[in-house]
């Protein structure tokens, strides 16, 4: 359509001869930024530009953590490896949150969550049922002929053993089928799994049998006069600890024979192994002693005043954590193993019946009649109070430290003691996702801006000499660049980051090179249009440099083009830098690039997809908004294409 | 001359025109507003008459065409109108009837010939695809009848030319072509839309010598739109001159070159140059066509009217005239025959 | 169309030449010297004055590019240090795969984006025009290796147990085989990977067919939809646009309105008129895309656990074994000349224009 003004007032008709009423040209710049601005999809791809850049710039304030440090160094227990994303606009469970429940009908007798805690199963009257711990689905029930009175998972959550009336039951939980029955006379009140599956225990009052797995034979039955007040076994499953009178003594598991015995001067308490087995705790009236598990020596003594009970251990020995704990009455004791010395004092309330410490130690729990309480095992701050009506029955930690599972005569739940949140997971090196893909932002918009720009700089150079200078310059370098552009970029860049060695540096360098060649052929015909033109001819009349005419007078007329296949080009540079660092070439782990981070993550795509899934996405919308921005570029600069 | 403003709204009985367009109006509606490309065009077509259409381009003459076809592309819309064909308004018609029409009954020939042909296709292919959709089916049409119809617009050699591909003709030829194909099922009405605009001169005669040939021989009706004055002058037997969107002036050719009514009618013969005769300088229409999307109010001309000065008229800027017939057969669309009507 | 054939042909030699010298300067370039890249640490000076010898490394370079050259045009690529063979049997090897999986992903681009976008361009500016162009958009920005563990995660795992679970690895669920159709057919000859007869048999879904083992094809294909789909996923956002634009170009000039005004339907204008001249450019940006096809491939059998050429070439990469990056990139760029060729001969051929120059 012509866009004409109306003719101005003061136009003189009766004298007109020729008028041209047209409007000065708005300069080319304003009028195509205008026209960009009309484009909807330009303006996305702006907008998600400019809110990259801000991410890019701020990284520090919006990430919520340093992208390279392992949270192991910063303790955040609850947090498992590659655990899942959790995105606060729907709401993230904190800590005192029940994560999963479950109420059976009848009272609960037993409860237990699978060792990889994926199951939790509770028994009530003649029943067991299994929930699956992380939504509460009721999974299966396993019916018996008699009230259940133990139960315990394997190690690998295939099998759970139960006791009922005069009989220990095996369930192939995966087939939902009983694979064994075993005759127990006079019926259990504890089953133990060893911790490779290949023994179990079964105890009452009195008697600790030791059972074998693969002849599913009673191996021996150890007696004890006194009633058993603990029985364990150690971690790789060949001595059981039994606790009882005066005495706590160590099992062959193989023969059933004694090994030694612990002598006390009072009744024991408790007595319990430490995670690694090397270290055994007893407690007796006032005092608190530290066995050596192997030599049998008493190491440490822990004088107290007042009787001690429910003696258990509060460790991390990777983070050079070793404490141990006690209760006297309402209140829980927690002292230093390395010293002796007592660190923390914590007031329960209630009469404390048990103690827990997380698996990183980083938090204990005391646990009432009717009181859960989880304490920081630092600071002995409370962290949180669980309350129930029913008698409390049982509590444990989840392998994660992140809840504990808490069973009542009533229900079971599994509640959430950690507060921590990571929006997009937590990598297979416990590092915030989150914060890498912040992170990741800087380094994949630099990367994308230098590849171009080295490219571009190179390519328009040796283009528009080759346009402007013409003959035997312009066919080498354009024989050149029809070489470059026989391979297929990435291939291309592949073999040039061989040669050169792997790293972010080498990578960028090899995508500029495969870039080449697309500017020098924009700039070359960008000079080819303009060369002939009056413009050109008169500055060389006048004796202009040709360097001058070449960058001052002709470039800029050649400019439109290349600034579309830039833009275009960035999107393309920041995906094959990607698949460069996800192929291990580019950029090297731990740096938080995008690609390596896929790179890094692939194999566990089908285990935690959020840790692939994220960095890609954060790819693909930035490529999106660079290409949108150059299609609406090329649309804005070349009205023809308008539609 | 029958009453043109089509104001009783049936064509009258004992002469009914071959093509009755009135009050034709097709608007498109764009992001920056609605450009009013034809806007309330009545004309008329007799049998065996050429009708010229002239104007300058973006007057919406070539539109009014494509409209009477129903052949105008998004974002334009036919807003209202009627177009009388044979007796029958074609705007009632439906897309499939309209397709069975086009080509058959109304055919076109374009300004760029060579643009307008398919380049993949053989001439033969394009030319027999018209008697291919409007002929009965099962019946194929033969390469012979693409050879007689090339022979009948004048193509030399047109055995071999049937086997060509367009970007093997000459403009004039295409052309020839082009006419061809408008005339291969015997159509009622050809429009020929700038049909010599993109050709040579001398090759200009010729095809506008075929267009009259064919039309004294078949008797179908031309309406022949252009911008050339010259070629209205030598070809047409009524003239209608559109000026943004809408006609302003309309008269047998002979009437309009005596005694152009309409001073932008003036303004365009004034601007032809004559043979033998010493100009200082060709006259001028001050100013372009206005913007179609905000028409001035009052007659569209009346910004670039040198006669409204002149006369002083100050109605021109307000209202907009209605077609007067100023002289017997001699429309027009200007406040300065209002006092003349009959 | 002959002359037009030898021109393109004559065109071809420098580049190719010119692609020969990238490869023989990248093995030139390789950090530290030929001999202990090539045989390793353990290479004694005896040994390496023997292989220098032995390879013309002691030769001025221009003899060295002749050699080559020489060795190329043989067919010799040298030799695996990972796996100590030659690497045209690697390649030759592994080809089928890639051939198979470059198949299926061009055809599901092919198919389902120049629908997609003739649909865009007819229905210009409708709801499924805005819908297709912002997928297309959408599509070309996504990372080819990242969508294929997405595919892989989506239909492997996520959508386990429904009608719609894809394997997301492999080639072969494990333990079915599809008998080489030289057997099944009785035909006398050597099935190695490297014959022909062997490497047809390479080609799982070819071989199915071949044999009419319904069973095994479908097997076969299955394993191939998400690698396909993956790779196939960019080349169709491409193709998809640019179908949709140069329709749109098409259906704006002066024939298709001459085609209109003839009173032919407005299926027929569009296939006929329309599509014959808009499919001109997207069968070079199908060139084009097959070059990218490539690279993908690389990502993408590495993804799904493909062993084809580019899971070789991922795996030298990590294995740093030069002579096999350096002979398969040369292989890709000579296809990828020839494959331009090709393409650009078939647009010759479909546009009359070229043709009778």
């Amino acid at each position: 359509m012509h866009s004409t003004e109306p003719a101005p007032s003061d136009l003189d008709l009766r004298a007109a001869d020729v008028v041209a009423i047209t409007k000065p040209p708005k300069s080319l710049w304003r009028e195509t930024i205008e026209r960009l601005l009309r484009k909807p999809s330009a303006l996305v791809g702006l907008t998600i530009l400019s809110i990259l850049v801000f991410i890019a710039i701020f990284a520090p304030l919006i990430a919520t953590h340093d992208p390279l440090a392992v949270l192991l160094d910063v303790p955040e227990e609850g947090v498992a490896k590659r655990d899942a994303p959790c995105i606060h606009l729907f709401g993230c469970p904190g800590a005192g949150d029940v994560l999963v429940k479950a109420a059976p009908a009848e009272p609960i007798a037993v409860a237990a969550l699978s060792s990889t805690n994926s199951l939790m199963a509770a028994a009530h009257g003649k029943t067991i049922s299994i929930w699956n711990a992380s939504n509460g689905k009721l999974m299966m029930t396993l019916e018996h002929d008699r009230p259940v009175t133990a139960l315990d998972w394997s190690p690998n959550d295939q099998k759970i053993l139960a006791a009922s009336g005069e009989e220990l039951y095996v369930w192939d939980v995966n087939r939902r089928a009983l694979s064994r029955t075993l005759e127990h006379e006079g019926g259990a009140t504890l089953v133990r799994w060893n911790a490779d599956g290949t023994r179990f225990l079964s105890a009452d009052a009195h008697v600790v049998r030791l059972w074998d797995t693969l002849s599913w034979t009673l191996v021996a039955a150890i007696e004890s006069p006194e009633p058993l007040l603990a029985v364990q076994w150690n971690s790789n499953g060949t001595l059981v600890l039994t606790a009882s009178g005066n005495e706590a003594k160590l099992w062959n598991a193989f023969v059933g024979t004694e090994v030694t015995t612990l002598a006390h001067d009072v009744p024991l308490t408790s007595a319990s192994f430490n995670k690694a087995t090397n270290r055994i705790l007893t407690t007796s009236g006032d005092k608190l002693y530290i066995w050596n598990a192997s030599t049998f020596q008493r190491e440490l003594t822990i004088d107290h005043v007042g009787t001690l009970a429910n003696g258990t251990w509060s460790e991390a020995i990777s983070r050079g954590i070793q404490n141990v704990m006690a209760s006297d009455g309402d209140t829980a004791y927690v002292w230093r193993v390395a010293t002796g010395e007592r660190v923390l004092s914590l007031e329960h309330g209630e009469p404390i019946v048990q103690m827990g410490g997380s698996p990183l130690a980083t938090r204990i729990f005391t646990r009432g009649q009717h009181t859960v309480k989880v304490w920081d095992a630092k600071s002995g701050d409370r962290v949180l109070t669980i309350e129930r009506d029913a008698p409390i029955l049982q509590v444990a930690w989840q392998n994660s430290g992140g809840g504990v599972l808490v069973a009542t005569t009533e229900e079971i739940s599994v509640v959430k003691t950690s507060d921590y949140q990571y929006l997009m997971g937590i990598d297979g090196n416990l590092r915030d996702q989150f914060s890498r893909v912040i992170y990741g932002t800087r380094l994949s918009l630099i990367v994308g801006l230098t590849t171009v720009t080295l490219a571009v700089i190179i390519g328009t150079i040796s283009g528009a000499v080759a346009g402007y200078v013409g003959g035997w310059v312009d066919n080498v370098i354009m024989r050149i660049m029809d070489v470059l552009l026989a391979f297929p970029p990435l291939i291309l860049a592949i073999a040039v980051v061989t040669v050169l060695g792997p790293g972010l540096i080498n990578a960028l360098l090899a995508i500029s090179i495969v870039f080449i060649p697309a500017y020098a052929r924009v700039a070359r015909s960008g000079v080819l249009a303009v060369k002939e033109e009056d413009f050109v001819t008169a500055d060389r009349v006048l004796g202009v440099s040709h360097a001058r005419i070449l960058f001052r007078r002709i470039m800029p007329n050649a400019l439109a083009p290349l600034i579309v296949q830039a833009t275009l080009g960035i999107g393309t540079a920041i995906l094959d830098a990607a698949a460069l660092s996800f192929l291990g070439l580019g950029a090297q782990p731990p740096t938080p690039e995008w690609g390596a981070m896929l790179g890094a993550e692939r194999n566990q795509v089908f285990t935690a997809p959020h840790l692939v899934f994220y960095p890609g996405i954060a790819i693909m919308i930035t490529v999106l908004a660079f290409n949108l921005l150059g299609d609406g570029l090329r649309d804005a600069l070349d009205p023809r294409l308008d539609r | 001359m029958a009453d043109r403003t089509g104001d009783n709204g049936k064509p009258p009985a004992e002469e009914l025109p071959l093509l009755q367009v009135k009050d034709l109006k097709t608007y498109f509606f764009t992001r920056r507003g609605i450009v009013k490309a034809v806007d309330g065009v009545s004309l008329t077509v007799r049998r065996g008459e050429i009708r010229g259409v002239v104007g300058e381009s973006g007057c919406g003459k070539s539109m009014t065409a494509m409209s009477i076809l129903q052949l105008v592309d998004k974002p334009g819309r036919i807003v209202s109108g009627e177009v009388w064909f044979k007796g029958e308004n074609l705007l009632a018609r439906s897309r499939r009837e309209m397709t069975a029409i086009r080509g058959k009954q109304i055919a076109v020939i374009f300004q760029e010939p060579k643009s307008s042909l398919n380049p993949v296709l053989k001439v033969s292919t394009q030319l027999l695809e018209v008697l291919k959709v409007h002929q009965d089916v099962g019946r194929l049409p033969r390469t012979e009848e693409a050879v007689k119809m090339l022979k009948e617009v004048g193509i030399p050699d047109p055995e071999r030319r049937i086997h060509n591909y367009p970007h093997e003709l000459s403009g004039g030829m295409a052309q020839r072509v082009m006419i061809a194909m408008g005339m291969a099922c015997a159509p009622d009405l050809l429009i020929a839309d700038e049909p010599t605009t993109a050709l040579d001169v001398t090759i200009q005669a010729q095809v506008l010598d075929l267009i009259r040939t064919l039309r004294n021989e078949r008797g179908m009706a031309v309406m022949l739109i252009t911008h050339a004055m010259g070629v209205v002058a030598e070809m047409a037997d009524v003239v209608t001159v559109m000026y943004a969107g809408t006609a302003v002036e309309e008269a047998p050719t002979l009437n309009l070159f005596d005694e152009p009514l309409h001073p932008y009618t003036r303004g365009l013969i004034a601007s032809i140059p004559v043979m033998g005769q010493r100009k200082e300088r060709l006259e001028v229409i001050p100013g372009r066509v206005p913007n179609l999307i905000d028409m001035p109010p009052g007659c569209r001309f009346a910004p670039r009217c040198r006669a409204r000065v002149e006369h002083g008229l100050e109605k021109c800027t307000v209202e907009e005239p209605p077609m007067i017939e100023a002289r017997p057969g001699h429309l027009v669309r200007c406040w300065l025959y209002e006092g003349d009507q009959r | 169309m002959a002359g037009y054939l030898l021109r393109r042909l004559t065109l071809a030699i420098p580049v190719l030449l010119g692609i020969l010298f990238v490869t023989f300067s990248l093995a030139r370039l390789l950090p530290g010297d030929p001999c202990h890249s090539a045989l390793g640490e353990k290479a004694t000076p005896e040994i390496c004055a023997a292989f220098n010898e032995r390879y013309g490394l002691n030769d001025p370079i221009p003899e060295q590019f002749r050699i080559y050259l020489r060795d190329v045009l043989r067919g010799d690529l040298g030799n695996s240090i990972k796996f100590g063979r030659p690497v045209t049997e690697l390649m030759v090897e592994r080809l089928p795969v890639t051939l198979e999986l470059s198949f299926f992903a061009m055809t599901f681009a092919v198919l389902i984006g120049i629908p997609l976008g003739i649909v865009s361009a007819y229905y210009h500016n409708s709801a499924i025009d805005v819908g297709t162009m912002i997928w297309a958009n959408i599509g070309v920005s996504m990372p080819v290796f990242w969508l294929g563990l997405m595919l892989s995660y989506l239909f492997g795992v996520a959508l386990k147990d429904t009608p719609f679970w894809l394997p997301p690895t492999g080639r072969l669920t494990a333990g079915r085989i599809i008998e080489p159709f030289y057997q099944a057919w009785g035909l006398d000859v050597d099935g190695s990977a490297l014959t022909l007869p062997g490497f047809i048999a390479n080609i799982n879904t070819l071989n199915a067919l071949l044999v009419r083992d319904w069973a095994g094809f479908w097997d076969a294909l299955k394993h191939m939809i998400l690698p396909a789909m993956a790779l196939g996923t960019i080349p169709l956002s491409i193709i998809a646009r640019m179908t949709r634009s140069s329709l749109l170009e098409v259906l704006g000039l002066n024939y298709v309105r001459t085609a209109r005004a003839k009173g032919v339907h407005e299926l027929s204008v569009v296939v006929r008129h329309g599509l014959r001249n808009a499919l001109l450019p997207v069968v070079t940006i199908i060139g084009l895309s097959l070059g990218s096809l490539m690279s993908g491939a690389v990502l993408t059998e590495t993804v799904f656990g493909l062993s084809g050429v580019g899971r070789i070439l991922y795996d030298s990469i990590t294995g740093r074994d030069y002579t096999v990056v350096q002979g398969f990139t040369l292989v890709i760029a000579v296809m990828f000349v020839f494959i331009n060729l090709i393409v650009d001969t078939l647009y010759a051929y479909l546009d009359p224009r070229i043709r009778l120059e």
